[in-house]
């Protein structure tokens, strides 16, 4: 046996010496750069709307328990265009739909339209596959919908969209990619939120307002303006207790503000406290200055457990810790709101303050004002930044592929504009706690039944927690009122409206030959602050890591 | 094992009894050790995702406080909308696709493998063990790395249309990378071994041939062996999981892990319903284990079948 | 005789070298040789690949990595460990199956149990089971007035996780090696252990000069396909420690965990030639651990 494996070891070496493969040793990325103007001010052409027959591949990763309202949005677009066929598909997983497209890429196999974060289509983009949507956004046509079964027959359609309409930082990020096109669509937006336990704050709101901020009788603090890293501090000398253990007694907590996402946490710090991180060109400037004294003050705020992150419980998520009253605040997904509510459902003997009220804040942030400079402290060292108000803004979006035909292009980009439209943005927002991504479903006065006896408008949705706010948690609505199971979902949509105004993303961009892609950046930021607060990693050697596993 | 020196009749009566209390001990323990993570598996499945983080452990469960919701989940039924009256989770399809790849792969994996152990076992020919060794060194290289060549070759086999994928493209491309395997090759080769060669030189003087000898002599003996192959082999199936997403364009020809992995995950926050997902993952293992009871037989009468008087 | 022998043999090999050629050889093959390439991009040109030379940088890329010798150091004990100590556990419970004819078939399907499950499922059931605070190990630590121990969580130490890593691998790893040492042992002519109970021998001895020289074909065969599993190790880890592969970010990363690093970005500039080299060199690895196994089994084993 053993000069039979010595043998396979020396028939693999002269593969080595002699192994060379015909391979054509050129490499060229196409760019198209389609110059499109950008005034949409130019006479409508009306034409007659294709009525082929079309088929429309859409590659999501929505299981099949979810698709629901995507089935709904789909049959009442093809009833709109009874030439078009949408046919949906999962594929499983983001990491499966994008190895399969960008492996379909190479051999012709890519569907019409398909679901993928901005990283996703930055690596389309670079493989030429991407298509252009400015094509569409400033086209001049206006299609007379001909087929007289179609249920708009003898409508106008443009195929242009007014972008003001939609939300500033979303669109940010949807063109962020060569020659500054949209070659995506936010679809499924989200942001972070902080939630925070009120009858714990509550019980201090004399002490608080002591320390200088301002809260109500209740416990609730401004849903407008975030509180500063600075007054976070403050509340941590009233909320912490001595020991990690949580005081139910004098209403104190073991831990003050967790992260759920540490990849969020540093890459929006890092722009709250502006230190470097990446750039559109892919380059990364992660190993500066102000981003080590970030870390130093990151790792100062864990030892005095300011700050925790879920790891500390075994964790993914600080929603379950907060529920038992270990955690006074957290930050996390607006998608995953619910989690953080203390119910019936959960055991009883866990929950240390019982079923508590749950508030819903801004994101905590450096300063008031953008540009500010500011001195953070942890009591024996100051670390000073310029401050900027900054919030992550995540989810999918949705694109359309160059290899489709002229028709199916259009029809793509016609049920983009359709699941995108403020009715309907605003129903996938309430169905599934994203956001909407058009400003007009801010007003739109459209009523969407939530359930058979529940129906409501997005405004009057927003204004389900602002009646509470306004009331000081004491609205007179009937217990048995609907609004109640609305109430957080409410308060989570106005406060992520609020931070709307400063939404950010963080470049987008695929792998380099020696350097990681944005996504791979994302994970091992948050695994730079993981082995921080682990204090498996001195700050200093966990950004030395974090460059060794993105920069080679 | 202690060492004992048997003297008379009575006390080697006393020692097996000593050594039958120790061998049930021992087998005794370590069957709890495999058992607890089973029990707690089904445990979770009944679980709610609050119970399941409750501290301490909730140890035991009332039938009333069990969470059935997690099993009936896999069979609800669409009630409204364009896919009404549809399962939510279309369970039968994925289990018959999983059972179709199944039985297929370990159709073709027995085939090749019995052939191959045949030849490398029994047979003497020149670059026997040099072709064997070459097959063992490819066990050491993780196979994902070969998945996108294998893609590629799919491809231009022409079963990877995504447009037009039909259900005998998507089963060709899902099976045909899995009907060998040189783990279970290795194996029968080494039973094969275990058969005495005067069996086989025996068999060559009454001028039969090498396949009926395969036929008629080593299949039979090796029965346990084969059995064994062919029930772990088709459990393969139920695990596989990328490369089935790989290869299939439509959800409706994927296999249960690959409804399994998302259909409890929510997409919006990311985070997984383990008491689902266990229940879901009992579900689809019931029936291995069914099949499992069922063969299990088989195997001891095949087992007691193959004495072979050397 | 000979060359009709031959013709013959390969006719027999033929169904699974076609296969194998197709599926296996020739993309392991391509793996290799790209693991050489300079800059590829393995889709561009319709699919037939560009690259602009070839280089060792892949190789040096790979080396430079801190995480390589982590996963080398992580791999090399949880095989040299669990390989052994599951290899003789199983042995000791097949030949204790043997002496217990009646409860036999009942015992054997409790540990047979493990190989029909879910991979994923029971990697989860374990990681809820090792949770410093919902554990049912810290509970059962906790009867004997013990201490929780955090053993896959951040704070873990290295030792703790491992151990869960090893309990992990080992329980998963028995169920199959019972099975072939039970089936093995059935096949041993039972007019030996007659002939050793005639000389009054003991079960050790027993077990020492008849058991293990007669079932050392399916040793030497469990001990190498083992140990080329083990240093294969990847999924128990993701199943006991989810994508982070470690209580602290990748402390308990192997070395396949570490090829799947590049995986995901396979169609950008160089990823499918890093993760090439990487699996090269864990060939490499593994090719001398059998090499070494077979060495130092050669004199025990009977053919």
């Amino acid at each position: 046996m053993k000069k039979i494996l010595l043998s396979v070891f020396a028939l693999l070496t002269v593969f080595v010496l002699t192994g060379c493969v015909e391979i054509a040793t050129t490499t060229t990325t196409e760019v198209t750069t389609t110059t499109t103007s950008g005034t949409g001010t130019t006479a409508k052409v009306v034409m007659d709307l294709p009525d082929e027959e079309v088929t429309i591949l859409f590659w999501h990763i929505y299981g099949s328990g979810k698709t629901a309202l995507l089935d709904k949005f789909i049959d009442e677009f093809e009833a709109m265009y009874p030439n078009v066929t949408i046919e949906s598909q999962s594929q499983s997983d983001y990491n499966t739909l994008r190895e399969k497209i960008n492996t379909g890429i190479g051999v012709n196999q890519v569907p019409t339209m398909a679901l993928g974060y901005p990283d996703h289509f930055a690596g389309y983009v670079q493989a030429g596959a991407a298509y252009s949507l400015n094509n569409f956004i400033y086209s001049n046509i206006r299609y007379e919908v001909m087929d007289s079964t179609s249920t708009i027959a003898g409508e106008f359609v443009d195929v242009s969209l007014d972008l003001e309409n939609f939300v500033p930082g979303y669109l940010a990020e949807n063109n962020q990619y060569v020659g500054g096109q949209y070659y995506s669509m936010p679809y499924s937006k989200s942001t972070e939120t902080m939630a925070i336990n009120r009858t714990v704050v509550k019980q201090h709101v004399a002490a608080i307002r002591a320390a200088g901020i301002d809260v109500s009788d209740e416990g609730f603090f401004s849903h407008t303006t975030p509180l500063t890293f600075t007054q976070v501090q403050t509340l941590g000398t009233i909320l912490l207790n001595d020991t990690a253990t949580t005081d139910v007694a004098n209403f104190q907590c073991g831990y003050l503000l967790n992260y759920d996402s540490s990849g969020n946490m540093f890459i929006n710090m890092s722009r709250q406290f502006g230190a470097p991180y990446t750039n559109s060109a892919g380059e990364i400037l992660i190993n500066n200055d102000t981003t080590k004294s970030m870390l130093n003050y990151i790792n100062a705020m864990f030892t005095s457990r300011t700050f925790v992150l879920p790891n500390q419980f075994g964790q993914l998520y600080g929603s379950t810790n907060f529920k038992y009253g270990d955690i006074c605040m957290t930050v996390g997904s607006t998608a995953g709101v619910l989690y953080n509510i203390p119910t019936s459902l959960d055991v009883a003997a866990n929950l240390k303050f019982g079923i508590f009220d749950v508030d819903f804040l801004q994101v905590p942030q450096p300063v008031a004002t953008s540009g500010q400079a500011v001195t953070l402290s942890d009591g024996t060292t100051n670390y000073n930044f310029t401050g900027s108000l900054s919030s992550v803004q995540q989810g999918p979006n949705i694109g359309i592929f160059k290899n489709a035909s002229t028709n199916e292009k259009l029809f793509a980009w016609l049920f983009i504009k359709y699941i995108t439209s403020a009715e309907n943005t605003a129903l996938w927002a309430m169905d599934t706690g994203y956001l909407p991504v058009r400003l007009s479903a801010y007003t739109s006065d459209v009523l969407i039944q939530l359930t058979p006896t529940f129906s409501t408008t997005y405004v009057d949705f927003l204004s389900i927690a602002t009646d509470y706010w306004t009331a000081d948690g004491d609205v007179d609505w009937a217990a048995t009122d609907e609004r109640w199971d609305y109430l957080h979902s409410s308060m989570v949509a106005n406060i992520a409206k609020n931070q709307a105004l400063y939404y950010q993303y963080d470049p987008a961009f695929p792998a380099g030959s020696s350097s990681a892609g944005s996504a791979t950046i994302r994970v091992e930021a948050g695994y730079c602050l993981e082995n921080i607060y682990n204090k498996s990693k001195t700050p200093t050697q966990a950004l030395a890591f974090l460059m060794n596993q993105i920069d080679w | 094992m202690a060492e004992v020196f048997v003297k008379n009749e009575k006390s080697y009566k006393v020692q097996k009894i000593i050594s039958n209390v120790l061998t049930f001990s021992f087998l005794g323990a370590i069957a709890i050790v495999v058992l607890v993570p089973f029990y707690w598996m089904i445990l979770t499945s009944l679980k709610s995702s609050t119970m399941i983080e409750s501290i301490p452990p909730i140890l035991f469960l009332k039938p009333s406080q069990w969470q059935i919701w997690n099993y009936k989940a896999l069979f609800e039924i669409v009630e409204s909308g364009p896919r009404a009256g549809q399962p939510l989770f279309p369970f039968f399809t994925y289990m018959k696709n999983t059972i179709v790849i199944s039985i297929i792969t370990t159709i073709g994996t027995s085939i090749t493998t019995i052939l191959a152990a045949f030849a490398f076992a029994r047979l003497n020919f020149k670059g026997r063990d040099i072709v064997f060794a070459i097959i063992i060194a490819t066990m050491m290289i993780p196979g994902e790395i070969f998945i996108l060549t294998n893609f590629l070759t799919i491809n231009k086999l022409g079963w990877y249309d995504i447009m037009n994928q039909s259900y005998s493209d998507a089963i060709f491309a899902m099976t045909l990378p899995f009907m060998t395997s040189v783990f279970y090759t290795f194996y029968l080769r080494q039973t094969f071994k275990q058969i005495p060669n005067e069996l086989y030189y025996a068999a060559k003087v009454d001028g039969t041939t090498d396949f009926k000898y395969l036929l008629k002599v080593m299949i039979p003996v090796a029965m346990p062996t084969i059995i064994t192959i062919i029930i772990l082999n088709s459990m393969g199936a139920w695990s596989a999981y990328i490369w089935p997403a790989m290869v299939t364009t439509k959800d409706q020809f994927r296999l249960v892990s690959n409804g399994l992995r998302g259909a409890f995950t929510d997409s919006g926050s990311g985070r997984t319903d383990y008491g689902q997902q266990m229940a879901s993952a009992a579900l689809v293992t019931a029936p291995l284990l069914v099949v499992f009871f069922v063969f299990r037989k088989q195997i001891m009468r095949g087992v007691s079948r193959s004495g072979i008087k050397g | 005789m000979e060359t009709k022998n031959n013709l013959k043999a390969w006719l027999y090999l033929a169904p699974m070298l076609i296969l194998m050629i197709v599926f296996t050889f020739y993309p392991l093959f391509n793996a290799f040789i790209i693991s050489f390439y300079k800059d590829y991009l393995p889709l561009a040109n319709d699919g037939a690949g560009s690259i602009t030379g070839y280089t060792f940088a892949n190789y040096s890329v790979i080396l430079k990595n801190q995480l390589f010798w982590q996963s080398i150091k992580n791999t090399f004990v949880l095989a040299l460990v669990s390989v052994p100590v599951s290899i003789l556990i199983s042995l000791f419970i097949a030949v204790a199956l043997k002496s217990i004819p009646k409860l036999k078939g009942f015992f054997q399907t409790i540990f047979f149990l493990p190989y029909v499950t879910n991979g994923i499922a029971v990697g989860m059931a374990f990681a809820v089971m090792f949770h410093r605070d919902y554990g049912l190990f810290n509970l059962v630590l906790s009867w004997f007035k013990i201490s929780p121990i955090d053993w896959i969580g951040g704070t873990a130490s290295w030792w703790a996780q491992m151990g869960a890593l090893m309990i992990f691998t080992i329980w998963e790893s028995l169920a199959f090696k019972i099975l072939v040492f039970t089936s093995g042992l059935q096949n041993i002519d039972k007019q030996y252990y007659d002939a050793a109970k005639i000389d009054h021998a003991t079960k050790w001895t027993i077990f020492k000069r008849i058991t293990v020289p007669l079932l050392s074909p399916l040793i030497l065969y469990i001990s190498i396909t083992s140990m080329i599993g083990a240093l294969k190790a990847y999924n128990s880890v993701i199943g006991l420690f989810g994508e982070k592969l470690g209580g602290q970010p990748y402390s308990m990363i192997t070395i396949v965990a570490f090829v799947y690093k590049y995986r995901s970005d396979f169609s950008f500039q160089g990823f499918y030639s890093y993760a090439a080299s990487a699996a090269i060199i864990l060939f490499i690895i593994t090719l001398i651990f059998s090499l070494i196994q077979t060495t130092v089994s050669k004199k025990r084993i009977h053919y």
